[in-house]
């Protein structure tokens, strides 16, 4: 019986050196994007180390030309590790209001992307009236919560 | 001669570290596995940590850490039977952290389970005990 109890506590030790290493080397990678006229940008990315930790804003690549009454194209991406499918709801808010909401999906080991669209005129309400002649210039952020992650983005937004 | 048992020293040492390196397991790693595989990581190790106390404790060696009056409660099989209870007791919590399952039916698996372990073990004699 003692033999056996080894046994039992070798097999489970290898088991769950199997199940670490096949679950850590999986993963699900999520991206934000925004469409600026000429591409998407990528303005936040979820680095998979924490579910809570919020995505990180990509470098600084200049305003999105958008004014008041346009509608922002956007897109979430999922690079999916694992092999089977994913499908996921994901909802876009700002300042805990609802913009968007849809659904990502992906196959097994693949890719996937879901567009959505929000207005802009939420940021430039935030803004308040621009004292200056100039095109104003906004900072645009929102939340993403897909996947029991909560991605953020963050670029800026100039009327034309 | 020492009332030291230096064998079980050591496998204390050993469940110290695994202590240890559970608790970095459970704040650094947690994030990063699927929820299935949290489940299945505290169950393993649940397994492995039970498993060996059974092993120590049906060697037929001594398992106190100090064979002495007033120490023999420091045991080998009892630190590790705690490990084991510690471990499975984290896999029912990832198990209730599992978004897929709906959480009536994540409670009746885990309070179903429960008695019935419960019942199972008190329906059998523990070794040594005999009906006379």
């Amino acid at each position: 019986m003692g033999s056996r109890a080894l046994w039992v506590a070798g097999v489970a030790g290898a088991l769950l050196l199997i199940v670490l290493t096949v679950d850590a080397t999986m993963n699900r990678t999520y991206t934000i994007d925004v469409h600026d006229g000429t591409g998407w940008r990528t303005v936040g990315a979820d680095d998979h180390q924490s579910e809570t930790r919020a995505a990180k804003p990509i470098a600084y690549f200049g305003p999105v030309d958008a004014s008041e009454n346009d509608t922002l194209r956007m897109r979430l991406t999922i690079d999916n590790g694992y092999p089977w499918a994913a499908s996921e709801t994901f909802t876009v808010s700002y300042n805990d209001r609802e913009l968007a909401r849809g659904t990502i999906e992906a196959p097994g080991r693949s890719q996937g992307e879901a567009e959505f669209t929000i207005p802009a005129a939420p940021f430039y309400a935030s803004m308040g009236p621009s004292p200056s002649k100039e095109p104003a210039s906004v900072s645009a952020f929102i939340n993403v919560e897909v996947d029991g992650r909560y991605l953020y983005a963050s670029f800026d937004l100039k009327e034309t | 001669m020492s009332a030291v048992n230096t064998r079980n020293v050591l496998v204390l040492l050993g469940i110290v570290m695994s202590i240890i390196g559970l608790a970095y397991f459970a704040i650094e790693f947690f994030a990063d596995l699927s929820d299935w595989g949290r489940v299945l990581s505290f169950l393993l190790l649940g397994v492995m940590y039970v498993a060996l106390g059974v092993h120590f404790g049906q060697s037929g060696d001594p398992t106190e850490v100090v064979e002495r009056s007033g120490w023999r409660w420091l045991r080998v099989t009892n630190a590790l039977y705690i490990l084991g209870a510690i471990c499975s007791g984290g896999s029912v919590i990832a198990f209730f952290a599992v978004d897929e399952i709906p959480r009536v039916v994540k409670l009746a698996i885990a309070l179903g389970l429960g008695l019935a372990l419960i019942l199972y073990a008190a329906r059998r004699r523990a070794p040594g005990i005999s009906d006379a």
